[in-house]
């Protein structure tokens, strides 16, 4: 009883306040860190972890266009794996005859869907139909051209010769 | 005045503090939205094709009074060197051949980038008009090298070279 007494008895002391104004400083930077770096459209890409993308000084963005990933093991395009790779080799690829490749037929039929796509839009607003569609290529930096000219003969073969490489900016 | 200063001090100032702690609840909102849409990887695309067959248009009666001469740089990727040569329907094999050039690789084992830049930037110099490489890499060469000569042929120290490269393999 004593005790609870003595405390009654001591002056109040004062309720402590927390200074957040260093805290405010470091939010506010963070803020407009994060605020320069914001992007309406994140890029949202599947990439092997594997995969490591060479730096370029290039400027320009990419568009949107069938993306095609490219790793030591396997061929994606999109999300689909479309082909396996076997020591720098695309598997069931023959050079002859590409058109035999599910590489070369899964990039057929996004041509035609585009095309098709590219009607139907140019019916509604009147003008011309685009074509000049493109392949944009994910490959890791260490990867041979004979491994990736194969696959821009595909490419090519199916109606893309033209091509967008993605790289990191430097 | 002198009287509106001295009231002033009479009166005592009052210390302000501002509540920042809403302030402090909005950024904590802030903050993970902007995380989930901040892109910290910044993916950019170099425009590139494969050669392809085009019909030669005849020129133009304007175009036939004041020719201007385009010339095709040609960059061979091997690797141990780089070879450059100047192609054009319109100028002698003799006037080509002065703009050819091999880079080799340094000490480092690295390709000199910047002497291919300068061969470059000779020929962009005499003939201006001139937009189209073509980078023909042999098997064994890495993509992030073919990246490197690109970067170099479209630019070199705030100069535009060859915008336009093609890249096509080896004829075996």
């Amino acid at each position: 009883m004593a005790l609870g007494n003595s405390k009654a008895m001591r002056p109040q002391e004062p309720e402590p306040t927390i200074n957040i104004t260093s805290m405010m400083d470091m939010f506010t930077i963070i803020v407009f860190f994060l605020l320069f770096s914001y992007a309406s459209k994140p890029d949202e890409f599947a990439v092997d972890k594997n995969v490591e993308l060479p730096e370029s000084n290039s400027v320009f963005d990419y568009s949107n266009s069938v993306k095609l990933f490219l790793s030591d093991v396997t061929i994606k395009i999109e999300d689909d794996i479309v082909a396996q790779m076997k020591n720098g080799k695309v598997v069931g690829l023959d050079p002859a005859k590409p058109e035999r490749s599910g590489l070369y037929q899964k990039l057929k039929q996004f041509k035609e869907k585009q095309l098709s796509d590219a009607k139907l839009v140019a019916l509604e607003t009147g003008e011309k139909a685009k074509d000049d569609f493109h392949v944009l290529f994910f490959c890791d930096r260490n990867l041979s051209f004979k491994t990736m000219n194969s696959i821009i003969k595909v490419a090519a073969a199916a109606g893309y010769p033209n091509f967008q490489l993605a790289v990191m900016e430097r | 005045m002198a009287g509106l200063g001295q009231r002033r001090r009479t009166g005592g100032d009052l210390e302000c503090e501002i509540d920042m702690v809403p302030i402090m609840n909005m950024f904590l909102v802030l903050i993970p939205f902007l995380l989930a849409s901040s892109s910290f990887l910044n993916l950019k695309a170099i425009n590139t094709s494969v050669p392809v067959m085009a019909e030669t248009s005849v020129p133009a009666e304007q175009d036939k009074k004041k020719p201007e001469i385009k010339i095709t740089a040609t960059v061979k990727l091997e690797v141990n060197r780089i070879s450059l040569e100047a192609t054009s329907s319109e100028l002698p094999e003799a006037k080509l051949k002065v703009m050819d050039a091999v880079v080799k690789k340094d000490s480092k084992g690295e390709y000199a980038y910047d002497q291919l830049a300068v061969a470059l930037l000779k020929i962009k110099e005499l003939y201006p008009k001139s937009d189209t490489l073509i980078l023909v890499p042999s098997d064994a060469i890495l993509y992030d090298a073919i990246v490197k000569t690109m970067d170099v042929a479209r630019s070199y120290e705030g100069q535009k070279l060859f915008p336009s490269v093609v890249i096509s393999g080896q004829v075996q």
